[in-house]
């Protein structure tokens, strides 16, 4: 995770970023579209490994449409905006996974036959992306954020609202799982 | 596998995290260094670390990005509209009108019928077209990706008339006070029928077109616009202006086989004409012909001022000089 602290923000993204929530907050949609060209790819990227290519628009889409609403918790003083939108994209994610499981739970009483609500996750293609799709959402959510987003623990923590000791214990699991199952795999 | 036996394994992990820095992190090193246990560890650890991150990247394109970008900012505008919306008090006398309107709409209107400040627009889907439809800058803009497509256009009497344009794989038709059918097949414009009114054809290639009331510009006869036999659109041919300048080859345009189905709209039929101008410009310009890249990219730019790839079409275009 060392990555994390060689990223180079500089005082005008800083400065930048701020501005455009906070002029997205007031209703300016051309600074939700810069803060958009600034983060999205980063965003569709990471969303994609939680829940897939398919469902990853959807996602990232309902994250910048809550940035108006969640400016008032962003702290303008963070280097970049990114944490605080992986954040809400992590809110975002669990939220429609609640419903998706709702949803299944419904279905699944309808019919007679169980659906598999466990994930949402489309089939992976490698033995890395099947472990991945494996891990429960908080564990993989904490991995791939450390260890191909490059966030640091207190980052995560932040992002996530949960105790940066919470992130350490999800990330060590995590891979301890994902060793397991790769040493299965093989 | 033998469990290790040194008890700093866990170590390997922490400086990697950066939960130990400094003396304490240098510290981790020099005794990996020297027992084994924590070396394979640390070559473990190294090896899932090399893994994960040769996982497959997920492919973030340029062209989907920017779509996500207009849907986003779509969203956000509408939200927006809603938000600064009327009070929930005037919830009821909203509802009043729009039923009002509804009614009126549903006496007056065929199907999928818009209205803009002193146009209406009517389009009728033969079963099976793709098309959609949306508004720019105040202008009625559709898109057909194949089929045929009815339009009646009405010009209300004001200051402010808005152009109707059909974009279609080839070219654009825009409307000039009409009631017109175009046909797509196979990503080529097969025809376009006039029964009121006159349209203008601008083909990707080629010069502009004019086909007034009462003629078909067919793409086996692309030279000219053909004269209707008046027996065709029987309903409407009494409607129709009187003849006109063009050469009277009389042309069969053939009664559409049953009453037109409405479809639904096809909300990637814009997409996929603005994705294959763009792409075939740039095709065009990678395989040497110059000439064709200019002309693609100035058609994307006609149809599509505000598209994704303007600027680069602009850049396009200002780097080719014209023929």
């Amino acid at each position: 995770m060392k990555r994390a602290s060689l990223r180079l923000v500089t005082p005008e993204a800083r400065s930048d970023d701020a501005d455009h929530v906070a002029r997205s907050a007031r209703g300016d949609v051309g600074a939700l579209g810069a803060l958009y060209d600034a983060h999205a790819n980063a965003l569709l990227r990471f969303v994609s490994r939680l829940v897939g290519d398919d469902e990853a628009e959807d996602v990232v889409q309902e994250t910048f449409l809550r940035v108006s609403r969640a400016a008032a918790g962003y702290d303008a003083r963070q280097a970049s905006a990114r944490p605080w939108l992986f954040g809400i994209a992590v809110n975002v994610v669990k939220e429609r996974k609640r419903a998706f499981a709702r949803l299944a739970r419904a279905l699944g009483r309808l019919r007679d036959h169980a659906v598999d609500a466990s994930t949402g996750v489309e089939a992976p293609s490698s033995d890395v992306d099947r472990a991945l799709a494996r891990l429960s959402d908080a564990k993989r959510a904490v991995l791939v954020l450390a260890e191909l987003e490059g966030f640091s623990g207190d980052e995560i923590a932040r992002m996530l609202d949960v105790p940066v000791g919470t992130v350490w214990t999800r990330l060590h699991h995590a891979r301890r799982e994902l060793r397991e199952f790769l040493g299965e795999a093989r | 596998m033998t469990e290790p036996r040194c008890t700093r394994g866990w170590q390997i992990e922490a400086r990697h995290d950066g939960r130990l820095q400094g003396a304490d992190a240098d510290a981790v090193v020099s005794h990996a260094e020297r027992c084994a246990d924590c070396r394979d560890e640390k070559r473990r650890f190294d090896s899932l670390v090399a893994i994960l991150r040769r996982a497959s990247e997920p492919r973030v394109d340029e062209m989907r990005r920017a779509r996500l970008k207009q849907r986003v900012l779509s969203a956000a505008d509408a939200a927006l509209v809603r938000r600064e919306g009327p009070r929930p008090w005037l919830g009821f006398a909203a509802v009043a009108a729009a039923l009002a309107l509804g009614a009126f709409g549903a006496f007056h209107a065929t199907p999928s019928e818009r209205r803009t400040a002193t146009t209406s627009v009517v389009t009728r889907a033969i079963e099976g077209a793709r098309f959609s439809r949306r508004t720019e800058r105040g202008h009625e803009v559709i898109a057909l990706v194949e089929g045929e497509l009815v339009v009646r256009v009405r010009h209300a009497a004001g200051p402010r008339r808005s152009a109707v344009t059909v974009h279609v794989p080839d070219g654009v038709v825009r409307d000039e006070g009409t009631t017109f059918r175009v046909r797509v097949f196979r990503g080529h414009t097969e025809s376009i029928v006039v029964t009121e009114g006159r349209v203008a054809f601008t083909p990707s290639e080629g010069a502009v077109v004019r086909v007034d009331a009462g003629e078909r510009w067919d793409r086996a006869h692309p030279s000219d616009a053909l004269r209707i036999e008046p027996a065709h659109e029987a309903s409407r041919a009494e409607e129709a202006p009187a003849p006109h300048r063009r050469p009277a080859t009389v042309h069969s345009a053939p009664a559409p086989a049953a009453q037109p189905a409405l479809v639904e709209e096809d909300p990637a039929a814009t997409e996929s004409i603005e994705d294959g101008l763009y792409l075939g410009a740039i095709r065009a310009f990678r395989g040497g012909d110059r000439a064709r890249a200019r002309r693609l990219a100035s058609s994307y730019l006609a149809r599509f001022p505000s598209g994704f790839r303007r600027v680069e079409m602009q850049g396009l275009v200002a780097s080719i000089p014209p023929e």
